[in-house]
């Protein structure tokens, strides 16, 4: 059975030993570094720049997206406001890149733009490029991976591509957003909806995390699968979090008596998935391991298909991400039309509680693979 | 086309979908000059193909068929591309039928909130077609007789959960195949107590307003007539003595006011004053609201909580059956008292709005909420003016026509709100010679709030209120 690309041999570092890493290895004066993050308002987005800007110094270009969305709350643009001026004093070397997420008309068309603008950035300079992941959406974050993946393979001056994040669900939980009322397919993770795809086995594969039945319930209705394996998180820091996620998705879509509440997805006690919520590879690992078991068997009535929704937390994403890139699996979400943030929660979590992550994604610590 | 024999034409159907979908799904796409010929050369199968000849295989007779073209979920595409797609396929060189399905929360505002009095929609702009000509609308989701709507649903959804109901085991066990017997439709009296409460609060009123114990008598009669008048009428002492501190109201505001003796001879009110079903209602919400009597229970409050809507029945319903069935598990009879059933739905009802997550959906509940609270108070009048009380805004119709085009915000709140059953629109509701457009609360808030299910009962707004509920927007 064909191995992940990633399955075996990847360069992931957590916590303190990202910090290490980022030291010896950026430390080498003939390393530029490329960062591309986000400049929004979430208390994140500077902290990745200013850590690699006291190692790289004036080796260090940042790009920074801002995600612009139609009329936000003030306080998120002070806030966004107060990051980008933190950003400016540990990068001079900064590019602010403005993205709208939605057209006019309320169409979703952050994937394109973002492609189109990072299109324009020249990587000659670059020995590395860092994506901080830590204040971008799913709907940029994913297209921009995709895009430098696919550019660092096939220039003819490799760089290395590094996905970094700081990770904090207890953030994430208090930073609510109110989806848009369809989903959508990730720029460059897109559905096929070929003539002749419908016959395949769907599975999706959501990776969940806590009270996002609505959207679960959104994007099942629109992809219809004929399967689905909600992917909890666990281990986790709270033990009861994927019990609690598992029974407020069953008791969504069953009330024990029928019509379209009859469980219409099929979901039973052993389709629920566990991976690590801190690691990943774990469910990079998981949902690569599903394929390769689907494969043989659906192969003969037409061939599989997995589609995948990341609604959990950041980590998780990047597992979702790595599967998504090596195997070219569609990737639906639903994008988010505004953010709701309970202030006083955000700032009484310290930014030390942020856990950081690394994924060396693609350059010379693979230089044997190629 | 491809070809002349049908695996041919499949085949190059396949082959320009696949480079269609190869050029719009690249993560970058091609140059002009680069797109593949197929992707570009005319190709136009519909306007080719006329008829599918069958051959039966007995008779060897030849039917000729007329295909139709079914596009589901064209809600998904872009405006641009929904226009684009619609007018290529009212194009009339086509012979096959042809028809298009979409959700209503994908039309625009306009096209939602002015259902039925604005041919062409905004939809149009940039269209060639005449759509009243060459497009017939068919919404199935639609204001227009809403009576028998209701009726018709009620009907629809007593069959389904009797269905249900025999499929389970429990139940089916007990001999109970209907859901309304597990649902006790006996009301739950005022305590004692609250009873002494509220006949003291009738006794003090008519003390202070002087009103003629004969006149007291009267309306007590006329209360006892309205219930002997039908055997399916059921009130209560509670529920008679709420009507009469009603009627009382009414017959205050109704005579003039008293001298600063007191008139023994009873003053004839300038409208006759009647008990009838409106009084009860309104009687009953205020005993829910005072006294916290159970008024949501029975059949009906599910039916109308759920505002015609299979799922949200499902959802009510289910709520209850779940808890007789808890009941009978513990060796308890199946049936629930209707405390139990008003307390469940009120809990069900606010699991609902709560868990509202769709876009707008903060502006939708507070527009919900501050046209309840304002109903509420309304329905709260001690002469219950409206009866059962208010449940719905109604603004002119020439100003509502005003916000598709000139409130955006408004516009999609109201439209967003409509398509996850927040509240309905009505449109050319007549009024005292005018006409309105009725916002109308929807089941679960209406449950929450504790407002009646009874259509009719309108606060008179205008636009700038609508506005001011959002922030002036």
């Amino acid at each position: 059975m064909e191995m992940g690309q990633w399955h075996e041999k990847c360069v992931a570092h957590y916590d303190e030993s990202v910090t290490e890493f980022f030291s010896l290895h950026f430390k080498e004066q003939s390393r530029n570094c490329l960062l591309i993050g986000g400049a929004g308002f979430d208390p994140r987005s500077a902290g990745l720049t200013k850590h690699l800007s006291t190692i790289l110094g004036n080796r260090l270009t940042a790009y920074m997206i801002k995600e612009e969305r139609q009329d936000p709350d003030p306080e998120l643009v002070i806030r966004a406001a107060n990051n980008l001026a933190q950003i400016k004093k540990y990068c001079s070397s900064l590019n602010i890149i403005d993205i709208n997420i939605f057209a006019s008309d309320g169409a979703v068309i952050g994937g394109h733009n973002i492609i189109r603008a990072v299109q324009k950035i020249d990587f000659a300079p670059y020995t590395d490029v860092v994506i901080d992941l830590s204040a971008l959406s799913t709907g940029i974050s994913y297209p921009v991976v995709s895009f430098i993946y696919q550019t660092a393979k096939k220039y003819t001056h490799d760089f290395n591509v590094h996905i970094a994040l700081l990770s904090n669900p207890a953030l994430d939980g208090s930073i609510k957003s109110e989806p848009n009322d369809q989903p959508s397919d990730v720029r460059g993770f897109d559905r096929k909806n070929l003539y002749g795809d419908n016959e395949k086995a769907l599975l999706w594969l959501p990776v969940v995390s806590e009270n996002k039945q609505h959207l679960l319930k959104i994007i099942h209705s629109n992809i219809e699968p004929h399967d689905t394996c909600p992917i909890l998180p666990f281990p986790s820091e709270d033990p009861k979090k994927g019990d609690r996620i598992a029974y407020s998705i069953f008791s969504s879509i069953y009330t024990g008596w029928g019509g379209p509440l009859d469980n219409e997805w099929g979901l039973e006690a052993q389709n629920y998935l566990y991976a690590d919520e801190r690691k990943p590879l774990d469910i990079y690992r998981t949902i690569l391991r599903i394929a390769d078991d689907r494969a043989p068997v659906f192969d003969a009535f037409g061939g599989s298909t997995i589609i995948l929704s990341p609604l959990g937390s950041k980590i998780p994403s990047i597992g979702a991400l790595m599967a998504a890139l090596e195997r070219e699996f569609p990737v639906v979400y639903i994008e988010t039309i505004a953010y709701n943030v309970d202030w006083s929660r955000v700032d009484s979590i310290s930014s030390t509680e942020s856990r950081m992550a690394h994924i060396w994604l693609y350059g010379d610590a693979y230089l044997h693979d190629k | 086309m491809g070809g002349r024999v049908a695996t041919e034409v499949l085949n190059k159907a396949k082959a320009v979908e696949r480079a269609v979908y190869n050029i719009s799904a690249a993560l970058v796409p091609p140059e002009l000059d680069e797109l593949p010929a197929i992707s570009i050369e005319p190709y136009h199968p519909f306007e080719w193909i006329l008829e599918v000849s069958v051959k039966e295989k007995s008779s060897g007779q030849i039917s000729k068929l007329r295909p139709l073209v079914i596009l589901d979920d064209v809600h998904t595409l872009h405006p641009d591309q929904l226009i684009h797609i619609r007018d290529w396929l009212a194009k009339r060189e086509m012979r096959i039928s042809r028809w298009m399905l979409m959700r209503l929360d994908a039309q625009t505002p306009e096209a939602v909130l002015l259902e039925g009095i604005t041919n062409p929609s905004t939809m149009d702009v940039g269209s060639t077609i005449q759509e009243s000509r060459e497009i017939t609308k068919i919404w199935l989701q639609s204001s227009e007789d809403r009576a028998a709507n209701r009726r018709n649903f009620k009907a629809m959804a007593k069959s389904m959960a009797d269905k249900k109901l025999r499929l389970m085991p429990v139940f089916h066990r007990q001999g109970l195949i209907s859901i309304q017997d597990l649902l006790n439709s006996q009301p739950t009296p005022l305590s004692p107590t609250n009873l002494k409460k509220l006949q003291k609060k009738v006794d003090v009123f008519q003390r202070n307003s002087n009103i003629p114990l004969k006149t007291r008598d009267t309306l007590k009669q006329e209360i006892k007539n309205y219930f002997t008048g039908s055997k399916d009428i059921r009130g209560g002492e509670d529920v008679e003595l709420a009507m009469l501190l009603i009627l009382l109201n009414r017959y205050v505001k109704r005579v003039p006011q008293a001298g600063l003796f007191e008139n023994e001879s009873p003053i004839e009110p300038s409208k006759p004053i009647k008990a009838n079903a409106g009084v009860a209602d309104g009687a009953k919400i205020f005993l829910l609201h005072e006294y916290g009597r159970p008024y949501y229970y029975g059949i009906d409050a599910i039916c109308h909580g759920s505002s015609e809507n299979a799922e949200q029945f499902l959802h009510l319903a289910g709520r209850l059956v779940n808890a007789s069935e808890a009941k009978i598990i513990k060796g308890s009879p199946a049936e629930l008292p209707s405390k139990y059933q008003h307390q469940l739905l009120q809990e069900k009802a606010q699991e609902i709005v709560q868990s509202w997550a769709f876009p707008f959906h903060a502006e939708v509940k507070r527009l919900c909420d501050y046209i309840a609270q304002q109903c509420v108070n309304k329905s709260l009048e001690p002469n219950a003016s409206l009866d059962g009380g208010a449940n719905a805004v109604g603004i002119l119709d020439e100003e509502f026509k005003l916000i598709a085009t000139n409130h955006q915000e408004l516009a999609h709140v109201l439209k967003f709100g409509v398509a996850y059953n927040a509240f309905s629109i009505k449109r050319h509701y007549k009024v005292k010679n005018q006409s309105l457009t009725l916002i109308e609360l929807t089941g679960p808030i209406l449950i929450n709030k504790g407002l009646t299910f009874t259509r009719g009962g309108i606060l008179e707004r205008d636009l700038a209120y609508l506005l001011k509920i959002l922030g002036g927007k």
